[in-house]
């Protein structure tokens, strides 16, 4: 692969990148950082990045490892919110649509950060539990158990704890909200 | 035997939510929470993309070596 080539993939996976990076360490800041680190390691290291594997996926893997190490390095949770983070931040946004978002959020914040990062990887970001499981060094199996755990800790945040409730997905978001 | 445990069991089935039975949480949770955490995700995508990336990538091919 040329640099052009490699650099036009690159570029074309920063918006899935950098929202990876902030749902799991909560900040744009520190994010952008992360998102800043991953770019320079992925260009110095292109020539491991296997042909017909997943960009994303490598890229992903590449910015964890830059997460935990400074998680590592401070001894707890990295979080170093900018209070940007709770709102809608695209600019398509409705107000309705902002509320339940910052609703999530909070959820989302609470999280173990273990469950939190398999919930954006499996899900939201398109990736396969095969490449989950590759990216957090773990087996399959331990990544449904989180996917579950972390779904069912989230449901309970949201206060998505009764089958009526469950029924009615569109109101449920507001509720928390409303009642705030 | 333990009679007991078969009970609870047989009340935690009944119950809404069982984390126990993942079926049941992927069938009931999967269309909330899925649709709160890609909205979630999707907004992030959207979101306006600082130019130093774009810059620093220019930087990086202008360099023209794979060493930073």
């Amino acid at each position: 692969m040329t640099d052009t080539d490699f650099k036009r993939q690159l570029i074309a996976e920063i918006p899935s990148l950098r929202a990876f990076a902030v749902s799991v360490c909560g900040s744009f800041h520190l994010a952008d950082d992360l998102v800043q680190e991953t770019l320079m390691k992925a260009w110095a290291n292109s020539t491991k990045f296997e042909m017909g594997t997943s960009m994303r996926a490598w890229l992903f893997t590449i910015l964890r490892n830059g997460y935990y190490s400074l998680y590592r390095k401070r001894h707890r949770e990295v979080q170093d919110s900018d209070g940007y983070y709770a709102a809608s931040v695209s600019v398509q946004g409705a107000q309705e649509s902002r509320l339940d978002l910052a609703d999530l959020r909070k959820a989302l914040d609470k999280l173990p950060v273990e469950q939190r990062e398999v919930l954006i990887l499996v899900g939201p970001s398109g990736l396969s539990y095969e490449e989950a499981a590759e990216i957090c060094n773990v087996q399959i199996g331990t990544i449904k158990s989180r996917v579950n755990r972390g779904r069912t800790k989230l449901a309970q945040l949201m206060g998505l704890d009764s089958p009526q409730e469950l029924l009615i997905p569109s109101q449920i978001l507001k509720t928390d909200v409303a009642a705030a | 035997m333990l009679p007991d445990f078969d009970d609870e069991d047989r009340k935690d089935q009944a119950l809404p939510i069982n984390p126990a039975n993942s079926d049941q949480l992927g069938a009931q949770f999967g269309l909330v929470i899925g649709k709160a955490l890609k909205a979630h995700y999707d907004d992030l995508v959207e979101a306006p993309i600082p130019d130093k990336f774009m810059e620093l990538l220019a930087q990086l091919e202008a360099s023209g070596g794979k060493k930073p």
